[in-house]
């Protein structure tokens, strides 16, 4: 009896290229999509209200951090802008404070401290502050009151989610925020993104 | 059989010219080597990511005169100005290079000198880097300005630009720069021209 030739490797040969892309693909995570904002969790226009729900956690587990935005506009021509540690400086080369006008909703308890505001111009070129990289302007309270910013994300277990530091008053259910972003004076800007963790991010679009 | 030995054969042809590509083609060369762009004093270095210039270059024993802040050789303090041209960019890597390829890291001992620049668009950014030296590396030094940190094996900044700066100091120049004394100020690392900055 004459024996056929072995085929099984032709249906080996797809499996193991797919086993060896998945078994280095763990790079594509974590030097490129949680390295930055890759993920849109909400958008919409200038003058919208736009609902967040944002999956995130802490100390104690998962949570879902939840509000309401809308861009009211931008403003601001002012070349003071703020240096590390609240130390003030004067901006060159074209460059002023261009003011974010932002109106938010939300629960006292929810958390939201730290987050980073970044204007996208026509040309693709970024400009943010409030990123833990970000050396210059607000670091913790450009999305929020700056007496009564509410509650932190909890850091360790013994703490209570939505407590605030004695003495401070809870957050209101409503308030505006018009945080400062270094920004050429002749952009046009196209949209603002407001992130609190990388990849995550909520896009508002500005009229052309 | 014949069936056999022309498969044997085939088997040992691939596996010699997978060892042809893997000893004699310089895959490492090409996968490895990040993208330099020369430059020199004064001059503006044009990376994917930033503009780099280095404005000045200084020898002291000393920075700022105080003696806690004693070099083991000298100080080669190099001032330089950056630029973040699309979005907001860490630069995390400071390095030397001499004319014979021996390489020194950026020191975290001297007050205010800076081991890397979180820059944002748009806003020109001021540091100092300082190197604890000895005299032979003066000759031919290059400031190595990426994005990765520094390592032996340049892999944190492989396929990257990387900006390759000559600080120009001449062979003739060496006695008198190690002879200097003076100290220097190097002023705080920031947005803040160091003529202006307070500290």
């Amino acid at each position: 009896m004459r024996t056929r030739p072995s085929r099984w490797w032709m249906a080996a040969a797809p499996v193991a290229a797919v086993a060896m892309l998945a078994a280095s693909g763990y790079r594509v995570p974590v030097f490129w999509y949680q390295s930055g904002q890759h993920h849109e969790i909400a958008d919409g226009d200038a003058q919208e209200w736009v609902a967040v729900s944002e999956r995130t956690s802490d100390a104690h587990g998962d949570l879902t951090r939840r509000y309401s935005v809308r861009l009211a506009g931008l403003g601001g021509e002012s070349t003071a802008y703020e240096a590390g540690f609240g130390d003030e400086f004067t901006l060159a080369d074209g460059m002023v404070a261009r003011q974010v006008r932002l109106d938010f909703r939300a629960d006292p308890d929810q958390p939201l401290k730290n987050c980073a505001l970044t204007l996208v111009d026509d040309r693709g070129r970024e400009y943010r502050v409030g990123h833990s990289f970000d050396a210059i302007g607000e670091r913790i309270t450009n999305c929020v009151p700056e007496e009564t910013p509410g509650p932190s994300l909890t850091v360790f277990p013994s703490e209570k989610r939505g407590t605030l530091p004695r003495g401070e008053l809870p957050r209101p259910e409503e308030w505006s925020v018009s945080p400062a972003i270094a920004a050429p004076k002749d952009a046009r800007f196209v949209e603002l993104r407001i992130s609190f963790e990388d990849p995550d991010y909520v896009t508002l679009r500005l009229p052309r | 059989m014949r069936r056999a030995i022309a498969t044997g054969a085939l088997v040992i042809a691939a596996m010699g010219l997978g060892r042809v590509i893997n000893d004699r083609i310089p895959t490492g060369d090409v996968a490895d080597k990040p993208f330099v762009h020369s430059g020199s004093v004064g001059r503006a270095v044009s990376l994917d990511y930033a503009d780099v210039t280095v404005t000045g270059v200084h020898v002291t024993p000393t920075v700022m005169g105080n003696p806690a802040s004693a070099a083991g050789g000298r100080w080669l303090v190099v001032d330089t100005q950056m630029l973040a041209t699309r979005r907001p960019t860490a630069v995390a890597g400071f390095f030397l290079v001499d004319a014979r390829d021996r390489r020194w890291i950026a020191s975290t001992r001297g007050p205010e000198c800076a081991q890397r620049a979180d820059l944002s668009t748009g806003v020109r950014h001021y540091a100092s880097v300082c190197f604890d030296v000895p005299k032979k590396a003066l000759e031919g030094a290059r400031l190595m300005v990426t994005r990765g940190a520094w390592d032996s094996h340049e892999a944190q900044f492989r396929r990257d630009d990387l900006a390759d700066i000559d600080l120009g100091i001449a062979a003739s120049e060496v006695e008198r720069l190690w002879a200097s004394k003076d100290p220097v100020n190097v002023k705080e690392s920031g947005p803040v021209p160091p003529a202006e900055a307070r500290r």
